[in-house]
């Protein structure tokens, strides 16, 4: 192929669009259309039967537009046992476990990041080797009942504390900040603590800020580590109360909930309640997206190719 | 950096001739604040990553090769040499497990690796760049939920009176079990499927962006040469972002037998375990669920990690000696 250098020419100019051309235009754009559908749909189905009466359920063979808006899924999706707690485990699990995965990682990601930390590369590679080899499940699993994590809440704080993934991005980053602002603030008398928290992670915000939207929206959709280790019902965060309403299908909506809805000839279709309760746990990642979208591409690529 | 640290430690070391611990104990004090950042990480690493590996009161990886006991501390458990490997061996369950995880990383090879690839080049042939965010957007959204709401989505659609049936039975058709099949195809295709709803978006990111490195007057003189645009993304595109899709696929492979857990477990059941049951699961199932035989759950784990270990660690070889740009 000729590379030869020619005055720039505008790469695709109005003038130049042949039908060939425009015919591609309209394919391509007819398969993304195609696919934004397939995408959306789903979610639209999510809030179409969210607010859908029980009886347009029943008697409609395929629901697909709204015949009314009921808002009574949402008020029985809070109403259902240990909801309203769930959500409190849920947002202090993200809110706690976001604040100390941050300033946990930062700390370290900085310290590996400087070349005058003796033995450096031993550390490196103690970090790194985790993400090769493990214990396995059970072993894991006995370490971390033995340090009384059965039933505390802290279990989904404490060990999924670092991403090692996240951490090496981050070392990246600070390894990419030139040397000579470090340098400058030894010169005036300030240690590495103050030098990171002053000035280094002031320059760091990109990638410190698309770290916590990811941390963020890894605690709030965990199920895991609850499903493993918390027994009760009161520790239990949203995503696990949703799966076993959604995944394995059952649903205990306990007696006061269910004489409340006979008293006032309550009928909830089970589609209805879960989707509500479906819609309830997205919004929370629907509202910070934005935010993810406006970092995740600039993070991601200055931590990846500074490596 | 070392030259900035004795300017403000101007302690003359070089000179003492000290001894080597003397010199070490020197380097951790006059780099104590670098350790106190470092200290809590290598606290977590230390517990959670090498404890349990090393476990003194419940052997770590050890326990694999003893007889797991509720009542006595693990220096008096009974020593079975490689008894759970050998159970292991022989259980056509964990040999069906095995399979059906090379299994489907090989279907997801072949019909899940290359739809970013494709995604990419679609956007990029997007001239507006009004409609070309909203398809990113919509299309990296699903990305950030986890498998149970996925999962949730996917359960209402395709439930016997939701929309899929409801178009099927308007057809005509007879409603179809697609989350509770015997059926291969059908189950590989929802986890197929599935997967590229969550993550085709974002994982066309990482090609948007080795495309948006290409050199443009690479473009400008192929327009002069009256290149059509479908030999532009040939001789231009494409090599662009081959390299990072070789890395890519290479590291894939090497994580063959990490078994998409999180979609797996949300989506198995009674009826479709024997196809979609990949080892991660499996272990989970013996640990957690079935029997409780932690000590052979411990095998299965430890022989499950030094196979991955192997594969990953060629598949970063690999990838390094391509000479691609690597994380580490």
């Amino acid at each position: 192929m000729v590379t030869t250098k020619v005055p720039a020419a505008p790469r695709q100019s109005k003038t130049l669009r042949s039908p060939g051309d425009r015919l591609a235009d309209g394919i391509i754009t007819g398969i993304l259309v195609l696919l934004t559908i397939a995408v959306v749909f789903p979610f639209y189905n999510m809030l179409l039967v969210s607010v859908a009466r029980y009886e347009d359920i029943i008697s409609t063979p395929l629901y697909l537009f709204p015949k009314a808006i009921d808002l009574q899924n949402y008020r029985m999706a809070v109403l259902y046992p240990n909801f309203v707690n769930s959500v409190g485990v849920s947002v202090f699990v993200t809110v706690v476990g976001t604040g100390l995965s941050l300033l946990v990682t930062t700390m370290g990601a900085y310290a590996l990041s400087r070349k005058h930390l003796p033995y450096r590369k031993f550390f490196f590679y103690f970090v790194v080797v985790t993400m090769y080899f493990g214990g396995g499940l059970i072993p894991w699993y006995l370490v971390l009942k033995g340090l009384g994590f059965v039933d505390s809440t802290w279990v989904m704080v404490v060990p999924p504390l670092i991403n090692t993934f996240y951490l090496i991005l981050m070392r990246n980053y600070f390894q990419g900040i030139p040397d000579e602002l470090e340098e400058s603030a030894k010169i005036d008398g300030a240690n590495d603590v103050q030098i990171l928290f002053r000035i280094m992670i002031p320059i760091a915000a990109p990638i410190i800020a698309t770290i916590t939207l990811f941390y963020a929206v890894a605690r709030w959709n965990d199920w895991w580590l609850a499903m493993i280790f918390i027994q009760d019902p009161h520790k239990i965060p949203l995503t696990l109360i949703l799966r076993r309403m959604v995944v394995d299908a059952t649903i205990d909506l306990g007696n006061d909930m269910m004489n409340a809805m006979r008293d006032a000839h309550i009928q909830v279709h089970s589609r209805s309640l879960q989707m509500a309760t479906v819609t309830l746990t997205t919004i929370p990642i629907l509202l910070v997206y934005p935010f993810l979208q406006k970092y995740f591409t600039k993070g991601i690529m200055l931590g990846a190719i500074k490596a | 950096m070392g030259v900035a640290a004795k300017v403000s430690k101007p302690r003359s070391r070089l000179l003492d001739g000290d001894s080597g611990l003397a010199r070490t104990v020197r380097k951790f004090v006059e780099h104590r604040y670098l350790f106190l950042l470092l200290l809590p990480m290598l606290a977590y690493y230390l517990i959670f990553n090498y404890a349990p590996i090393f476990n003194p009161q419940t052997g770590g990886i050890l326990m694999a090769f003893k007889k797991h006991s509720l009542t006595k501390p693990f220096s008096e458990w009974e020593g079975v040499g490689l008894k759970y490997f050998e159970m292991m061996w022989g259980k056509p369950d964990f040999w069906a497990a095995m399979r059906n995880t090379v299994t489907i990383s090989f279907v997801r090879l072949v019909f899940e690796f290359p739809m970013p690839i494709l995604l990419a080049l679609l956007l990029n042939e997007v001239r507006r760049d009004g409609p070309k965010r909203i398809y990113q957007t919509v299309f990296t959204f699903p990305n950030f939920l986890s498998w149970v709401l996925v999962v949730g989505l996917m359960r209402d659609l395709l439930q016997v009176n939701g929309v899929v049936n409801g178009i099927i039975k308007l057809l005509g058709g007879t409603p179809y079990m697609f989350l509770a099949n015997g059926s291969t195809f059908s189950n590989y295709a929802m986890l197929v499927l599935s997967n590229l709803f969550k993550s085709v978006g974002w994982g066309s990111i990482i090609y948007l962006a080795a495309i948006a490195s290409i050199d443009p007057t690479l473009y400008e003189a192929a327009a002069v040469d009256g290149a059509n645009r479908w030999q532009r993304v040939w001789h231009i595109t494409w090599p662009g972002i081959k390299s990072t899709a070789v890395v890519l696929l290479i590291l894939q492979v090497g994580n063959i037998l990490n078994g998409s857990f999180d979609q797996i477990f949300n989506l198995i059941n009674g009826v479709n375990r024997s196809i979609i049951e990949t080892i991660d699961v499996y272990i989970y199932r013996y640990a957690f669920q079935q029997s409780m035989n932690q000590s052979f759950a411990a095998a299965s784990g430890l022989f499950r990690s030094v196979v991955n270990f192997a594969l990953l660690l060629t598949a970063n070889q690999i990838a390094s000696r391509l000479g691609e740009e690597r994380l580490f």
